[in-house]
């Protein structure tokens, strides 16, 4: 866990690279409408989920591809390790890396356009939840196109990611129409848990099928 | 140790070999010879448990240790050598970086970027893993391509000793640097 | 029993068995298709609201209905695939996702070309069309999955763990659409309306959808066969 942090933080691009397209696109999102429009609040949601989106796919985008190719995933099984285990930790490694950052800087934005007004810990869980799910959910499609690019993977996997658009659609409504969001909140981190474990290992299936 | 049962590998309909019974007992050498596409990788792959046979299976008694190196090498270009080295073997290693740097020859200062190393010191650094930990069984791809012949002889020191030691090894090479207790011919189908 | 089962094990049976009850089914399949729809299509009554635009439920309803099927039948195909290792399900799968992208085209086509005379729009983001929509894109998805792989094995494996984690998400994406879309504006359309359907024409109907389904299996016989010898051929 540990090391897989530490690799992952020595190769800034592709921890930084995520969290300042994201913070690009959310600078230039105000200045395409006009800046004092009303339009700004109620566009502003679409804008951050469809921009976690693109982030969850760039940043997942590659995720095993170093370790497929340089034959550390071979090693590692002939080794009798487990690819779970490594699969697990590279995720939870761009979690904290990349997705918590992301999280912040949504929470930050979303204040600053004047969609969230209070409730900041729980927008920013939610972001943080939501930002998990779809993570996983690309991990798998770029352990399915491991050496195909990226866009086979994403076609494969878009589907799964609809329902946790949705779902994090309503979380926004409701917390900037200041409706108690609780409940979605712990629906998003169960669903968050689940779909993080079941994915790691539907990843670890594809890898070793890639290795095969 | 380690025994094989029958196996058989093809790759869409081509089949690369089938039919194969052996047994490897400790301290044995297999040699596995062919030519080139004839399966010498996806033997030591299946051997070690990386890829599922076509048919047949492969046993192990006990828990047993093993280790594949193959051809692609498994080196951070962004890490330093040093910090490669010890990735390879964990924090606790036999010998330290410098030990080892000084055994096989390795110039190298510990905090140059391994992206700068050549093919053959990056392979240096990946042996490392045989001085460090004592394997069970060891399946070895071409382990002498790309080192000076110095090196060959170290490395070949080292799996003599692991061989007195009850290892199993086996390895592919081109080269008849080292020889084996058993020879499996792949492109005839024989074993002797 | 044996007998029975080793179709499912030997390709060669399959075969065999596939060109021998092919003509039938295919003979059965257009006789109650076309009774359906001659039925439906001349005799059965006008609708008061919609008048004539209604029959178009003939082509509609049975494709919507198969396009969720055939998913079922693939899925299960693959769950036998990888728990089983059974030889002829890869063709069977990617047979399978040949029909079911074309079928649920149908079924988005006609049910738009319906959707302009009742309702003045060709598309609404409905539960029910918005998870039609995104099954469509499933199953393309799943024909280009498994055709981007050069080795066969790793191809029908990952086609086949696509399409068993797919059939999760089908239920799931039809729930949470249904319960965004009631956030967001109430259901104004509901296509559920057979319970209220005339006995007259509820027989075509069902006629259609049953003669329909023993074509669209006609069909993945035909399909299936061409699939098992380019595999061959491969």
């Amino acid at each position: 866990m540990i090391t897989e942090l530490f690799k992952l933080f020595q190769r800034t691009r592709d921890w930084l690279g995520p969290i300042l397209i994201f913070t690009m696109i959310m600078i230039a999102f105000p200045l395409s409408l006009n800046i004092y429009s009303a339009d700004l609040i109620s566009s502003f949601e679409s804008v951050l989920v469809i921009s976690l989106l693109m982030i969850a796919f760039i940043s997942c985008d590659g995720i095993f591809n170093e370790d497929f190719l340089d034959g550390s995933f071979e090693m590692l099984i002939s080794e009798g390790g487990s690819l779970f285990q490594a699969v697990f930790e590279k995720l939870c490694a761009s979690f904290v890396l990349i997705s918590f950052p992301i999280a912040l800087a949504g929470l930050l934005f979303s204040i600053a356009n004047g969609a969230i007004n209070q409730n900041y810990m729980i927008a920013l869980l939610g972001i943080f939840f939501v930002n998990i799910i779809l993570n996983s959910i690309f991990a798998f499609g770029s352990a399915i196109s491991l050496n195909k690019g990226a866009i086979l993977g994403v076609i494969s996997v878009l589907p799964f990611s609809m329902p946790a658009i949705i779902l994090f659609g309503r979380f926004l409504d409701s917390i900037s129409s200041n409706i108690s969001s609780i409940n979605l909140l712990q629906l998003l981190g169960g669903t968050s848990i689940i779909t993080f474990l079941i994915f790691s290992w539907l990843c670890s299936r594809i890898i070793k099928l890639h290795i095969e | 140790m380690i025994s094989a049962h029958n196996l058989s590998y093809k790759i869409n309909k081509n089949t690369l070999f089938s039919g194969l019974n052996f047994d490897c007992k400790s301290g044995n050498i297999f040699q596995i010879l062919g030519s080139n596409g004839s399966g010498k990788t996806s033997l030591l792959k299946i051997l070690s448990g990386i890829t599922n046979p076509t048919k047949g299976m492969v046993t192990l008694k006990g828990s047993i240790r093993k280790l594949y190196l193959g051809h692609k090498i498994p080196i951070k270009d962004y890490l330093t050598s040093e910090q490669n080295y010890y990735l390879l073997n964990g924090k606790d290693t036999l010998k330290d970086y410098d030990a080892y740097c000084d055994l096989i020859n390795l110039n190298v200062p510990k905090s140059m970027l391994s992206a700068n190393l050549s093919f053959g010191q990056k392979k240096k650094l990946i042996l490392s893993k045989i001085f460090n930990q004592s394997y069970d069984i060891l399946f070895l791809d071409e382990p002498f391509v790309g080192l000076d012949a110095e090196t060959v002889m170290i490395i070949k020191k080292q799996i003599l000793e692991m061989k007195k030691k009850g290892a199993g090894i086996f390895l592919t090479s081109h080269q008849e640097t080292l020889e084996g207790d058993v020879l499996i011919d792949l492109d005839k189908g024989e074993i002797s | 029993m044996k007998n029975l089962l080793l179709p499912l094990i030997s390709v060669k049976e399959y075969l065999n068995l596939n060109k021998m009850i092919y003509p039938y089914v295919l003979f059965l399949g257009i006789f109650f298709m076309l009774l359906g729809w001659i039925v439906g299509l001349l005799f059965a009554p006008i609708d008061a609201v919609q008048g004539h635009s209604y029959r178009i439920i003939y082509l509609h309803v049975p494709m919507a209905i198969y396009s969720q099927l055939i998913y079922w039948f693939m899925a299960i195909w693959s769950f036998s695939f990888l728990i089983w290792k059974i030889k002829i399900a890869p063709s069977m799968i990617l047979s399978a996702a040949y029909i079911g992208c074309m079928v649920t085209f149908l079924a988005l086509l006609s049910g738009s070309v319906w959707g302009i005379p009742t309702w003045g729009t060709w598309w609404q983001w409905d539960a029910r069309i918005t998870s039609t929509f995104i099954l469509f894109i499933m199953y393309l998805a799943l024909l280009t999955v498994n055709n981007s792989f050069q080795n066969t094995n790793t191809a029908d494996q990952i086609t086949a763990w696509i399409a068993l984690v797919g059939v999760i998400n089908i239920p799931i994406i039809k729930k949470s659409v249904d319960w965004w879309s009631t956030l967001h504006q109430p259901a104004s359309i509901s296509l559920t309306t057979e319970s209220s359907i005339d006995l007259s024409m509820l027989i075509p109907l069902l006629i259609s959808i049953i003669g329909v389904g023993i074509f669209l299996f006609s069909l993945g016989l035909k399909v299936s066969r061409w699939v098992i010898y380019r595999r061959e051929s491969d």
